[in-house]
């Protein structure tokens, strides 16, 4: 871990001076969508309206940063970082063009290293997901979360499994190399809303696919895919902010308090992720209980 | 008009009215009746409409419920769910967010599904085809699905049913079938609030609309809406057995709608068949009420009738009435005709012997009365038979009639004339005061023959021959008198016809002298035959003559000398006084003129009272005397007697007042012989006085009549009055007047009256030597 001594700190203190936050964002599912096309602009996720309400509660200007999953952290931090066969590899330095990273982001040990989150604001998880047509059959769920993984992972052997590193889809996070499946990882940049009509167009009879995703995608291609079962445990979604902005994450854990108290927080998870709510209705129920 | 009067007769008139009012009300009922049944087909419509509105809003209702609920079968959350059901997901892993989905769904449905803020659906229910409930809207609510197995609910893509459930009202559920992949996977049970339902089709209703809608079905009714019966359940059928009905089919439903509604006529009153009946009997009142009209009217035609007989009657009375009198008029008209005719001449008009004779006999009662004469004279028309016979009877009615005119003309009203027959008349004349009179009066009707008769150009000379009879001298009774008188006039036949004759054979000469000396003093004052004699007056004290009295003499060749006193009378009866009296006024004054220059006397004139009856012209007599004889005034002296004044007027005093003024003498003749009033000594204004003859003659021998004229004279000279004595026939008159200090005197004595001739040797001697 090699911090850039170039890198100037900035905190709360200079983003109010400066007057403006910036959110760094991936397009993905529902937390941030980004379209951009000549002179058409189209901005919305879950994630936007929350960093949005965030500059708001701040009184600073909203600035989103568009990024992809390998630079996202390079804009934030200053340096490039990739995780790559179970290791962070450092990149080049570049600089600083955000404040923010919220873009439904898993929180992933690597990923801590690099930079802190937030307080967890939505519940995560692995599945895998087969086309409706592959003789995989979805596993009858046991109550342990562990003997799930496993008859899934004991399903996958031998088959094609697509993945993508770098992100909460990478294989080795869950140890699927080890199950015997042949993973495939993306010859080109995929974006994970691609996973799926890759395994539509047979690149793969499964592929990894994260609960948020998964919904989405039943509801996109209705009878055409189906969840076989977990791959990971529970994980948990954040903000991901500068080690050296304390002030600023602060900052966003008490207004995701707020927000969280006063229920514009449900409000916002229940217009983009309707069924999420339900699906995680506990933890969302036990965030309401926060008070 | 009379005729259109009687077409058209009141009562005639009234039966038209009732007529026409009768036809008027049965337009009014038929055009009621008519709008009624309209107003009941156009109810009919409308609410067939109305209905029909429903129904189809109805089908609509449920083909859009049915879509609605096709749409959400194929919804994407309920294929998703199928699908991932059909991939073996379960539902911890995915399968549950499609669950939760769906639910949402469902709910939004429920939600989102609102007719007039009124949710459409009250539960949806998702029924796996094996009968487990795969997602219920309503949570905490058991439902009893076993029905959902009935075959042919499975058959049907779509199932429209009610269900009655105990204690709550039935209600709509449809059952959709839900497919996946071409099978039958699920039912998607819908309950719909009936409330949308019952909305929907009351959307025109209200407590007045007076209608009731069910929602017919085999499993059982859905009540709608029900403003219509009051009654509890079991008499409903009776209550509802008016209103109009109607049942239809809800397509595409088992549902029939059943509706009534209250007629229109039985909402309103104006439409109700009460209405109807009240206007129906309304007519009643009013055909008595024509019908008593019509009494009315006949009663008043007869009374008018009746009226119009009496008026008729009563006029026919009142011309019967008048004819009567007018009868009653003319017979008394003709009563009096044939009195007038039976007492009258037809031809002259003149009163018949008999009336005549009548009116005689009143006369003399009269004259007997009033002691005055009455004079019968018989007229006989000489020639008249002749004339009759030569000329034809018309000619002598001609005369006849001529006669009667001129006698009429010629008597007085109190007179009588008569016409005894043939050509006799009898004129009776009354109130006669003295024979004089008569013989006057006889004279008179004599002459009214003189001038002829014209009769065709023809001059007949009528002669008559009259005989006269006076009351009481000829007789005192009627049959006397006109014997007396009939008598008379034969005599004057007898004497030759055109002749006269009283009775008293003296009044008959007197008559004729009366007649003939008429004629001859008009002759003789035409041929200037009158004198003046003057009668010299002396003055007693000096034996002088001062004066001379002018008398008028008169010889007549035939007659001889006639008395002043017979035709100074004469004059003054036929007029002839005023030409006399011009004539002795001219005489007089010239002569007495002419004689001034032998000695300056006076002249003295009398005058008659008849003359005084125009005192103008006599004034102008005088005057013209006066001034063409030069004679001064106060040398005249006008002589008038006592009779002028005791029948004077003003005039005359006038007259002598003016008179004396210019200078003349005024003397009062013959004083104390008539009617006179010492007064009129006083009165008028006398110079002198002349004593009568009368009262002279006797002085000798009478002491009263001595006494007498001692009487005037001294009465006379307190008057200052000169007295004139007349009579003095010696020289004792002379003497003891002249000592009685008389002033004047004239007589015999002295000289008779002479003409002027001798009365101027008179003079002559006189003023030379009248002293004896």
């Amino acid at each position: 871990m090699i911090f850039s001594q170039g890198v100037l700190a900035i905190d709360l203190q200079d983003i109010k001076k400066q007057g403006v936050l910036r959110h760094i964002g991936v397009p993905y599912a529902n937390f941030v969508s980004y379209i951009k096309k000549d002179d058409f602009e189209l901005l919305s996720g879950l994630d936007v309206e929350l960093v949005k309400g965030f500059a708001e509660s701040l009184g600073v200007e909203y600035q989103y940063v568009p990024a992809k999953w390998n630079n996202a952290i390079g804009k934030l931090t200053g340096q490039h970082a990739q995780f790559k066969n179970n290791q962070t590899i450092f990149g080049d330095e570049c600089a600083v063009e955000g404040d923010i990273i919220a873009n439904g982001v898993t929180i992933l040990d690597w990923r801590t290293e690099l930079a802190d989150f937030s307080n967890d604001y939505f519940p995560s998880a692995v599945w895998l997901v087969a086309r409706a047509d592959s003789d995989l059959q979805p596993i009858n769920p046991t109550n342990s979360i562990d003997k799930d993984i496993k008859k899934v992972k004991q399903l996958i052997n031998g088959r094609d499994v697509l993945a993508m590193e770098h992100s909460c889809l990478d294989p080795n996070l869950y140890n699927l190399y080890s199950t015997g499946a042949n993973i495939i990882l993306p010859a080109i940049e995929r974006r994970l809303n691609e996973m799926v009509p890759a395994i539509l167009n047979k690149d793969a009879e499964s592929t990894l696919l994260d609960v948020a995703d998964t919904l989405i995608a039943l509801e996109k291609w209705p009878g055409e895919i189906k969840v076989i079962g977990p791959v990971s445990q529970e994980q948990r979604m954040g903000a991901v902010f500068r080690k050296n902005s304390p002030a600023l994450r602060k900052a966003f854990n008490q207004y995701l308090d707020d927000i969280k108290k006063d229920g514009t927080y449900l409000q916002l998870v229940e217009k983009h992720y309707p069924s999420v709510s339900y699906f995680y209705g506990d933890y969302f129920n036990n965030n309401h209980k926060l008070v | 008009m009379k005729k259109l009067k009687r077409k058209l007769s009141s009562s005639r008139l009234i039966i038209i009215a009732a007529v026409l009012l009768a036809a008027y009300l049965v337009s009014i009922l038929a055009v009621t009746n008519v709008g009624q049944t309209r107003l009941k087909e156009s109810q009919q419509r409308e609410l067939n409409l109305k209905v029909q509105s429903y129904t189809s809003m109805l089908e609509y209702f449920f083909n859009v419920t049915n879509d609605e609920l096709t749409n959400l079968s194929s919804d994407k959350s309920m294929l998703t769910y199928f699908a991932n059901l059909a991939s073996g997901m379960s539902m911890q892993y995915g399968l549950g967010a499609s669950l939760f989905n769906l639910n949402r769904e469902l709910n939004r449905l429920i939600y989102n599904t609102e007719i007039n803020q009124q949710s459409v659906y009250q539960r949806l229910v998702l029924v796996g085809y094996d009968g487990t409930v795969i997602a219920d809207t309503a949570k905490n609510q058991g439902t009893r699905f076993d029905r959902v197995n009935m075959p042919h609910i499975r058959e049907q893509s779509l199932t429209i049913r009610v269900v009655k459930e105990d204690d709550k009202y039935p209600y709509i559920q449809l059952v959709k079938r839900v497919g996946y992949a071409g099978k039958p996977v699920a039912f998607l049970v819908a309950d719909l609030n009936r409330e949308v339902i019952v909305s929907q089709l009351t959307a025109q209703e209200h407590v007045d609309s007076r209608s009731r809608m069910d929602l017919i079905t085999a499993d059982g009714d859905i009540f709608i809406w029900d403003s219509l019966t009051t009654e509890p359940q079991s008499d409903e059928k009776n209550e509802l057995a008016n209103n109009i009905f109607f049942e239809m089919e809800i397509e595409n439903t088992p549902f029939k709608l059943r509706s009534w509604f209250e007629p229109v006529n039985e909402k309103d009153i104006f439409t109700s068949g009460w209405f109807i009946a009240g206007l129906s009997f309304l007519a009643v009142p009013v055909v008595f009420g024509l019908f008593y009209t019509f009494m009315i009217n006949n009663a008043n035609v007869i009374l008018r009738t009746k009226f119009e007989e009496s008026h008729k009657q009563r006029r026919i009375l009142s011309t019967q009435n008048q004819l009567l009198i007018e009868e009653v008029e003319k017979r008394k008209a003709s009563e009096q005709e044939l009195a007038y005719q039976a007492s009258h001449d037809a031809l002259t008009g003149l009163p018949n012997r008999n009336c005549g004779n009548d009116r005689l006999e009143q006369e003399l009662v009269r004259a007997k009365r009033s002691n005055t004469n009455v004079l019968i004279m018989f007229i006989d028309l000489d020639n008249f038979k002749q004339i009759n016979d030569t000329l034809g009877h018309s000619a002598g009615d001609q005369v006849l009639m001529q006669s009667t005119a001129r006698l009429l003309d010629s008597i007085r009203d109190t007179d009588v004339l008569a016409r005894l027959g043939g050509d006799e008349f009898l004129l009776v004349i009354p109130e006669l005061n003295n024979l004089d009179s008569a013989t006057y009066l006889a004279a008179r009707v004599l002459s009214l023959f003189d001038d002829p008769f014209i009769w065709k150009n023809q001059e007949l000379f009528i002669s008559t021959s009259i005989g006269m009879s006076v009351y009481p001298q000829d007789g005192n009774n009627v049959q006397q008198l006109l014997a007396s008188a009939d008598t008379a006039m034969y005599r004057a036949k007898q004497d030759g016809r055109n002749a006269f004759s009283f009775y008293n054979a003296a009044m008959s000469a007197d008559l004729q002298r009366t007649l003939d000396l008429d004629g001859r003093l008009r002759q003789a004052l035409a041929r200037d035959e009158l004198e003046i004699y003057y009668q010299p007056i002396i003055e007693l004290a000096s034996n002088q003559i001062i004066g001379a009295e002018a008398l008028m003499r008169w010889h007549d060749t035939e007659f001889g000398f006639i008395s002043p006193d017979e035709f100074i009378p004469l004059a003054e009866k036929n007029g002839l006084i005023h030409l006399l009296g011009e004539f002795a006024i001219n005489k007089a004054c010239m002569q007495a003129a002419e004689w001034q220059k032998i000695r300056p006397l006076h002249i003295a004139i009398n005058f008659s009272s008849v003359q005084f009856r125009h005192c103008d012209k006599l004034f102008e007599q005088i005057n013209a005397g006066l001034m063409q004889s030069g004679l001064p005034a106060h040398k005249l002296d006008i002589e008038i007697t006592e009779s002028l004044l005791f029948n004077h007027n003003d005039e005359v005093v006038s007259l002598l007042n003016k008179l004396q003024a210019m200078g003349m003498q005024l003397s009062i003749d013959d004083f104390g012989t008539g009617y006179s009033a010492l007064s009129y000594l006083q009165k008028f204004p006398f110079d002198k006085l002349k004593i009568d003859r009368a009262f002279l003659q006797n002085m000798h021998e009478s002491d009263s009549d001595r006494e007498l004229v001692n009487a005037i004279i001294a009465m006379a000279k307190a008057l200052n009055l000169k007295v004139v004595a007349e009579g003095i026939e010696d020289q004792w008159h002379a003497d003891y007047l002249r000592s009685m200090h008389c002033e004047y005197g004239q007589g015999y004595f002295y000289s008779k009256p002479v003409p002027a001739k001798e009365f101027e040797a008179l003079l002559h001697q006189y003023k030379e030597d009248w002293c004896r």
